[in-house]
C-alpha cells in the first residue's frame, strides 16, 4: 500500500466515523430535551447517588434521627443532576427527584417544618407533571403534611387555621385518589411498556 | 519498517500496513466474536461498576493521567491520542506534506512547490473526504445500506424514559428507598446492554 493509498484509506475512515457519529447524535434527539438520550454513566452516577442518599436516610430514620435523615436527601435534591435536575432533566432524574422531595416533605413535616415541607411538595409536583404514581404520591404527602399541621394548630388553639388545614388535607387526599385511579385505569386498559 | 533519509516520517512495510488496515476495518465493522472473548467481555462487564477502585486501579489511573499530561508512557494514553487524532486530525505539517508528496512522486520538490502541495493537499483532502462520504455513507444510506444499519444500531440503544411503568401499585409510605433501588438496578442493566450494543456483541 502506498502512502497515497494509506492517506486515502485514513480519510475514508474519518469520513465514515464522522458521518456515523453525526447520524447517531441526530437520531437520538427528542422533543423532551435530554429525555430520550441513551442511558449513560452520568445518569447511572446520579441514580447511584440517589440510592446512597436514601439508604443513609434509612439508617438515620431507623435510629429516630429524622433531622439527620433530611440532610443526605436535601444534598441530593440540591446537588448536581443530569439535565440540571429541572423540567428538562431525563425522566428518571425528575421522577427520583420528585419521590425524594416527597420523602423530604414527609420528614420535615414530622419535624414541624410545615412551610418547608409544603415547598418540597410543590417542587416535586413541578417535576412530576404526568399522571403517575409519583404525582399521586406527592398529593398524598401533601395531605399528610396538612393533616399534621392541622393537629398542631388545633393543639395551639387555632381552630380556624386547623379547619383550613384539614380542608386542604382532604382535598389533597381526594386529588391523590383520583390520580391513582386514573393510573390504574390506564394500566389496565393499556399495559405499560417494560421498564 | 522503512524511514526516509534524515526525516522522521515513517512508512510501514506492506504487511504492517495490511495489518493496520485489518485492525481499522475490525474496529469500524467488527465481525463475529470468538466465544472465549465474548465470555471474557461478559465477565468484565458484570463487575460492579460502582465498586470503589482498588489500589491497583488507582495506581494505573495515576499513571494514565501522568502519561496524558506528557509524563511517562501508558498504553491507554497512546490509544487516547490515536482516537483523538482520528476524531479531530491536526493539519498536516508542511514538512510532512512535502515528504508524502516526495514519496508519492518519487522526487524531491522545490521549496516554492511546497506551498502549492500544502494548498493542494487541503483541497484534495476535503475532496476525498466528501467523495468518500457520498460513495460510502450517504449513497448506501439512501439505498438502505450501511447508514441504515448505523441508524438501526443507534435505535437499539436503551434510552432514558419514565420509570412509571415499573410500578403497578400505588406507592406505599416508607418504600422510597426500595423504589430508587429498583430504578437504579433497571437502568444499570440498560447501561450494560448499551455497552454490549456499542461493542457489537448483542
Amino acid at each position: 500500500m502506498t502512502a497515497r493509498r494509506w492517506l486515502a484509506s485514513a480519510l475514508v475512515l474519518l469520513a465514515l466515523l464522522g458521518a456515523g457519529l453525526t447520524g447517531c447524535s441526530k437520531g437520538e434527539r427528542s422533543p423532551e430535551g435530554d429525555a430520550g438520550l441513551p442511558v449513560d454513566p452520568v445518569l447511572l452516577a446520579y441514580l447511584s447517588r440517589a440510592k446512597s442518599a436514601h439508604h443513609i436516610a434509612d439508617r438515620h430514620e431507623e435510629a429516630g434521627a429524622l433531622d439527620k435523615a433530611v440532610e443526605p436527601l436535601q444534598r441530593l435534591v440540591d446537588g448536581p443532576a443530569p439535565g440540571g435536575g429541572g423540567a428538562s432533566a431525563p425522566a428518571e432524574v425528575r421522577e427520583v427527584m420528585a419521590d425524594t422531595l416527597a420523602r423530604l416533605a414527609d420528614l420535615k413535616s414530622q419535624l414541624g417544618q410545615h412551610d418547608a415541607a409544603a415547598k418540597d411538595v410543590e417542587r416535586g409536583l413541578e417535576l412530576a407533571r404526568e399522571t403517575t404514581y409519583f404525582r399521586g404520591h406527592l398529593f398524598e404527602v401533601r395531605g399528610l403534611v396538612d393533616e399534621r399541621l392541622a393537629k398542631e394548630l388545633d393543639a395551639k388553639g387555632d381552630k380556624a387555621g386547623a379547619e383550613a388545614a384539614k380542608k386542604r388535607a382532604l382535598d389533597a387526599f381526594e386529588k391523590s385518589m383520583a390520580i391513582q385511579a386514573d393510573v390504574i385505569e390506564r394500566a389496565t386498559s393499556k399495559p405499560e411498556a417494560a421498564p | 519498517m522503512t524511514r526516509d533519509s534524515s526525516d522522521d516520517l515513517v512508512l510501514l512495510p506492506e504487511e504492517q500496513e495490511e495489518e493496520l488496515a485489518r485492525a481499522l476495518r475490525a474496529a469500524f465493522a467488527p465481525g463475529q466474536l470468538d466465544p472465549a472473548v465474548n465470555e471474557a467481555l461478559i465477565a468484565a462487564a458484570l463487575e460492579d461498576p460502582l465498586a470503589p477502585p482498588s489500589d491497583e486501579e488507582i495506581a494505573e489511573s495515576e499513571r494514565l493521567r501522568d502519561a496524558l499530561e506528557g509524563r511517562g508512557s501508558h498504553a491507554s494514553a497512546d490509544l487516547a491520542r490515536a482516537l483523538r487524532a482520528a476524531a479531530a486530525p491536526p493539519a498536516l505539517r508542511e514538512l510532512d506534506a512535502e515528504r508524502v508528496a516526495e514519496r508519492v512522486l518519487g522526487k524531491r520538490v522545490s521549496r516554492r512547490r511546497k506551498v502549492l502541495i500544502v494548498a493542494f493537499g487541503t483541497v484534495a483532502t476535503t475532496t476525498v473526504a466528501l467523495a468518500a462520504s457520498w460513495f460510502l455513507v450517504i449513497s448506501p444510506a439512501l439505498d438502505g445500506g450501511r447508514g441504515t444499519e448505523l441508524a438501526a444500531q443507534a435505535e437499539a440503544l436503551a434510552v432514558s424514559r419514565s420509570t412509571a411503568g415499573m410500578f403497578s401499585e400505588k406507592f406505599e409510605p416508607g418504600a422510597t428507598t426500595a423504589r430508587v433501588d429498583r430504578i437504579a438496578l433497571a437502568r444499570s442493566r440498560d447501561l450494560r446492554s448499551n455497552r454490549y450494543a456499542l461493542w457489537g456483541v448483542r
